[in-house]
């Protein structure tokens, strides 16, 4: 996903072998922006980042938080989201298990201090489960304009190109 | 000091020699070492496979004293424990991941070689290494920091004394170390031993031989494989543990939703109990994986991520196994082939009317040429036998999850480019020189 997969032709993916390392505006950039953009918020290296993709948590040095971005109450609002307040025992679990430090048995109940959001959409040509759509509806998460998104959402990055949106969430003052 | 010299002499003629006999297979592997270097380590720069660094942070996890928190998925904690510890000596872990694949891979290309030696001598075992050695999914596999070629390359090395000739104590020995390491990287070795017993069993009459023969493997295989096994008991409970219900819940084709609530509570059971929820769920999407999902993965019927000798073209690689079988089991107008038309009628009744043509279609073609395979054992190259048993027990095995990448399969890639090998030397050639045989007579 990470690096730009689109082919040219033969003689072009052929040259494009023996060139130098000089991306053109691709994912890969994007994703190195990101990760820099990361790198410079202060005390990352005890953050959560959540994402699908553990990627930026590991070239950024934090914490991570998986989601597929497809759990959660359809009811729910987007702070209840990234709380983890309403998700299934296996939307939990399977959470957990792939975030780090690994939680298998839902001890920390970590929220995120950052959220990466890219709503991939379900290629039909995988294997892999697709879920129903009885979820929170997170889409809102594309529109960083969006009237209705909470105030602790910070935009910090946003690509019209591949949709990525970087968002540092504030805590919410009780 | 004059017995270190000489020995130290006798190596270097040795390995003289080895270079003086084998020139081409090496130059064959280090073009392949080369060209996967300079992929791996100038082009591809920023660590992105996801399933690397999920093993990474679990080798982290490791040695945090964090295990017990950890879900095994997939793979037992043998690979994450390398990364972590190369990453600690270098402090590079994704060039320490990258490196590990590329001698892999690198290994697979020059084994591939004294495989198929072994069996049908030079001239095919060129043409098989090089097939293999222009694999794309090994090419993807060499320069990936993936936890993928290392199990698969202990594997395959073990293929080499599987097809020796005769077959020693001591082969049997490195047989099973090589596959408990590999199990030690992912748990797939053990069907390996598995096809590699089926086949001592069945070889001939000798049976107190062929079982203390199996003996030594298992033992050997399980002494090598212990510190997983026992690592495993003591921090899960469980010597072989991995959560399967996560791959059914995942992949499995058929599902309905009181099924998947069942087996989403029954992550700490077996495959057993999980097969036994629905059976008939089960067995609905094992004969799927088994006879449409996986064959396109290994061969593209209509899937371009596959292992197929012409990736980009439907079937065309699965003819030219097929037609490399039918060459290699010597087939002949006998009544193997009218058992085989048999075969094919009952199968085509069976997938007709009580199957599904989309989901069952390899059947169709499967069956038939098995049990063509399994009528002509005696007719099989002795010591190609066991890769036919092994590939055939790994076929029947790995149905039991839809293989959701062809590389998953990679360790059949040796016996399927030897097939290969065997089309482009022994069939293809006959075939021509048929045709202008044929064209002579017209004219």
């Amino acid at each position: 996903m990470f690096y730009d997969d689109s082919f040219d032709g033969i003689t072009s993916e052929i040259s494009k072998l023996f060139s130098s390392k000089n991306y053109e505006r691709t994912t890969v950039m994007e994703f190195i922006e990101i990760v820099d953009l990361l790198k410079k918020q202060s005390g990352i290296e005890n953050s959560y980042v959540m994402s699908t993709h553990v990627q930026y948590a590991y070239h950024s040095g934090s914490k991570f938080l998986y989601t597929d971005f497809r759990a959660g109450e359809p009811s729910d609002s987007l702070n209840e989201f990234i709380e983890r307040k309403n998700w299934s025992e296996y939307d939990l679990y399977i959470s957990n298990i792939h975030s780090y430090p690994r939680d298998k048995h839902d001890l920390l109940k970590p929220v995120p201090d950052y959220v990466i959001y890219d709503n991939i959409p379900y290629d039909d040509n995988t294997p892999w489960y697709q879920k129903p759509s009885n979820h929170a509806d997170v889409s809102i998460l594309s529109n960083s304009d969006n009237e209705e998104l909470p105030s602790n959402f910070e935009i910090l990055y946003k690509s019209d190109q591949t949709q990525i949106v970087v968002y540092k969430i504030h805590k919410i003052e009780n | 000091m004059n017995d270190l010299k000489s020995s130290s002499k006798n190596n270097s003629r040795i390995l003289n020699h080895f270079f003086q006999e084998n020139k081409l297979p090496i130059i064959i592997t280090a073009i392949f070492f080369f060209s996967m270097f300079y992929i791996a380590f100038v082009h591809h720069t920023i660590w992105i496979e996801q399933d690397g660094i999920y093993y990474y942070f679990n080798g982290n996890e490791f040695f945090d004293g964090n295990s017990h928190n950890i879900q095994i998925i997939g793979a037992p904690i043998g690979t994450p424990v390398i990364y972590a510890v190369l990453d600690n000596l270098f402090g590079m872990p994704f060039e320490a991941a990258k490196s590990l694949s590329l001698i892999s891979g690198t290994v697979i290309v020059l084994i591939s070689y004294f495989i198929t030696k072994n069996i049908f001598g030079v001239k095919v075992a060129i043409i098989t290494q090089i097939i293999v050695a222009v694999n794309p999914k090994l090419h993807l596999l060499s320069i990936s920091a993936l936890n993928e070629l290392m199990s698969i390359a202990l594997i395959i090395s073990s293929f080499y004394f599987l097809t020796k000739n005769e077959l020693r104590n001591s082969d049997f020995v490195l047989m099973g170390i090589l596959l408990g390491l590999s199990f030690m990287l992912r748990y797939q070795a053990i069907l390996l031993i598995l096809g590699i017993v089926i086949f001592l069993l069945i070889r001939n009459r000798k049976i107190r031989y062929n079982a203390l023969k199996s003996g030594i493997l298992i033992l050997v295989f399980f002494t090598t494989a212990s510190p997983i096994l026992v690592f495993n008991y003591m921090t899960y409970e469980n010597p072989m543990e991995n959560d399967t219900s996560f791959y059914l819940l995942a992949l499995f084709q058929f599902q309905n939703p009181e099924w998947r609530e069942s087996i989403s509570e029954m992550r700490e059971e077996g495959l057993i109990s999980l097969i036994l929820e629905d059976p008939y769920l089960f067995a609905q999407n094992y004969f799927y994986n088994l006879f449409s999902h996986n064959p396109s993965k290994l061969f593209n019927f209509g899937v371009l991520d596959n292992l197929s000798v012409f990736p980009p073209i439907p079937v065309l690689g699965f003819i030219t196994v097929v037609l490399g079988f039918l060459y290699a089991i010597k087939i002949s107008k006998d009544k193997t082939t009218w058992i085989a038309i048999a075969a094919f009628a009952i199968t085509a009744l069976l997938v007709f009317f009580i199957g599904d043509l989309h989901q069952h279609y390899f059947a169709l073609v499967f069956i038939p040429l098995l049990i063509l395979g399994i009528f002509s054992l005696k007719k099989i190259q002795k010591n190609f036998l066991p890769l036919f048993i092994v590939s055939i027990v790994l076929i029947f095995s790995l149905a039991i999850i839809p293989a959701y990448r062809s590389y998953h399969f990679l360790f059949l890639l040796i016996p399927f480019s030897i097939l290969n090998s065997i089309f482009i030397y022994e069939v293809l050639p006959k075939f021509v020189y048929r045709l202008k045989n044929l064209e002579k007579v017209r004219n």
